[in-house]
């Protein structure tokens, strides 16, 4: 058992994989809290794929990928932004006319290119086997900087996602801080993209932070939560990948979907078999409530 | 009604000497559409105004607007003798309940101490002072043994006094409270009015949304009748005659002399 375990961190390159999964999970639980607190998967999905044609622009000039991923990200906001304005499109479908253009030209870009098939592969699934040192670096510099801009504007960010007017009573840039989540969003989503790929890296923002709304009413645990099944789900997922075989993006997915519908059916209090065994304990001995409730806490 | 004893050493006394608040041929247009025209008034220290309209007058417009958070397309807002260029920490807005995410994960505290997040530095948490002045603020609207709880669990009476409290904590010198009876129920009122009183009574400005006529009449101490201009600004009992309801609420409303109860007639017999 213990060597089944230890067995996969022999190999230099699972060493990397591990820990930029563990970073990745960590990083994409506490950013994908705001994700969902705001009510922005859709965005988050469609961003993954608009900073494509910047990431291909990048690739193809020797450029940094980041920069070229950041630049189509507030290309892109701001065009969403702009089509908004006159009242006419409502946000998610100029979302959708954008993500959808954006990824178009990207792959346009890229098929221009001769090694088109083996890149779009990885950029779509994730290479997380090839993690470099570089790499790793990378992910863990830009991973500090979304964690300390999430945390140096947490109230402010805050505001903005529990009641927008308030936040604009109190002051607040509500364009600024919409623009800075976008960033931060970016960040996040780009030191995804070689471990879960962009189709997958919507999973590891809304997954786990899912799974933490399901476990707790207070944003604080919820962090922590979220951060810590999206690093445990990494794990996991890259065991059954060395194990299975599956594709390492799709064991990490899969694992982190497995736990939010565990925590679907047996949260306690919330969860749906939960508490439907609370209301019926409730039914057969009230006198017991304050027993049960305790048990279910 | 007479002020709770809990009011009387509460957080709620404004910071400063208030200062009168006054509107100069202000204009606010949304896409070209006119939203307020020309609305010039003067609000005094320790007046209660009900700004009073049907829906889309204006009133919330007008609201915010003094709350420096939209610019005006013309004109300007006056606080005492400094034209307005933005949020000031002397107004506080309270937004309508409905445009909160009231499934969000914090604490009704947690709620209240955001009223504070423009003055506690943002490298620490909130400490105990903060906390102190957000549960007293809780107590003074009669929410204290709520602090701990969830806002998912809250009725719309209990929301409204939450977003009381915030805009307490922030000591400010004029209110503006948009549709605060929306919704809500009698204990919840009776508290707002004490608030008031307290308010007013030490100098603080309180400005209200409302289309609601009887609350109107019952809270404020002046009524402006709102429909993009002003129609009628002055005592309630002036300003909201017959004639300038029908004026304002478009001849909609059907305006029921005021009579004592004995002059009522009888209720009609049901049909069977």
């Amino acid at each position: 058992m213990t060597d089944a375990i230890l067995d996969p961190w022999r190999h230099g390159f699972m060493q990397h994989a591990f820990i930029a999964i563990i970073l990745v999970g960590a990083i994409c639980g506490v950013t994908g809290v705001f994700v969902i607190l705001r009510g922005m998967a859709f965005l988050g999905d469609a961003l993954s794929h608009a900073i494509f044609p910047g990431v291909v622009i990048a690739f193809i000039t020797g450029g940094n990928f980041l920069i070229g991923a950041l630049v189509a990200a507030v290309i892109v906001s701001l065009g969403i932004g702009a089509v908004t304005q006159n009242g006419r499109i409502s946000n998610d479908t100029a979302i959708g006319v954008f993500f959808v253009g954006a990824f178009a030209l990207g792959v346009a870009l890229l098929s221009l290119q001769k090694s088109y098939v083996r890149d779009l592969n990885a950029f779509l699934l994730g290479s997380i086997l090839g993690v470099s040192p570089s790499d790793l670096r990378l992910i863990a510099i830009v991973g500090a900087l979304v964690l300390g801009i999430l945390f140096w504007f947490r109230r402010e960010l805050m505001m903005v996602a529990f009641d927008r007017t308030f936040a604009r009573a109190s002051g607040l840039n509500l364009w600024f801080y919409d623009q800075l989540f976008l960033i931060v969003l970016a960040f996040t989503i780009v030191i995804s993209l070689q471990t879960v790929g962009n189709i997958l890296v919507l999973a590891m923002l809304v997954t786990p932070a899912a799974t933490a709304r399901l476990l707790s009413d207070r944003m604080i645990p919820m962090l922590g939560l979220s951060a810590g099944l999206g690093a445990a789900s990494g794990i996991a997922g890259l065991y059954l990948s060395y194990y299975q075989g599956v594709p390492s993006g799709s064991g990490v997915v899969l694992v982190a979907t497995v736990i939010f519908f565990i925590a679907y059916l047996f949260a306690p209090r919330t969860g749906i078999i939960t508490s439907r065994i609370t209301y019926r304990l409730h039914r057969s001995h009230p006198e017991h409530d304050a027993d049960i409730l305790s048990a279910a806490d | 009604m007479s002020v709770p004893p809990f009011l009387i050493s509460g957080s709620l006394a404004p910071s400063r000497t208030g200062s009168t608040i006054r509107t100069d041929h202000l204009s606010i247009h949304y896409n070209r559409r006119p939203a307020l025209d020309d609305i010039t008034l003067t609000f005094g220290v320790g007046e209660r105004v009900a700004v009073i309209g049907p829906n889309g007058a204006g009133k919330s417009t007008l609201l915010k607007a003094i709350a420096g958070m939209l610019p005006p397309s013309h004109g300007q807002v006056f606080l005492g003798d400094h034209p307005l260029t933005g949020t000031d920490p002397r107004i506080t807005y309270v937004p309508q309940r409905s445009g909160a995410d009231w499934s969000f994960p914090i604490s009704v505290l947690d709620v209240v101490l955001l009223g504070l997040a423009r003055t506690t530095p943002r490298w620490r948490r909130f400490g105990r002072n903060e906390r102190d002045r957000a549960r007293q603020a809780l107590h003074d609207v009669g929410m204290g043994h709520l602090a701990a709880v969830q806002i998912g669990s809250l009725s719309g009476g209990q929301q409204q006094r939450v977003f009381l409290a915030r805009a307490l904590v922030q000591c400010s010198d004029i209110l503006l409270l948009d549709e605060p009876f929306a919704g809500v129920d009698v204990p919840t009122q009776e508290t707002f009015l004490g608030v008031f009183d307290h308010l007013t009574a030490r100098g603080a400005t309180i400005i209200f949304a409302t289309h609601d006529l009887m609350q109107a009449r019952e809270a404020a101490s002046r009524a402006v009748l709102l429909n993009r201009s002003v129609i009628a600004d002055g005592a309630p009992a002036d300003a909201m005659t017959p004639e300038h309801l029908a004026q304002t609420f478009g001849g909609a409303v059907m305006v029921f002399p005021a009579a004592s109860p004995a002059d009522a007639p009888a209720p009609e017999p049901a049909l069977r």
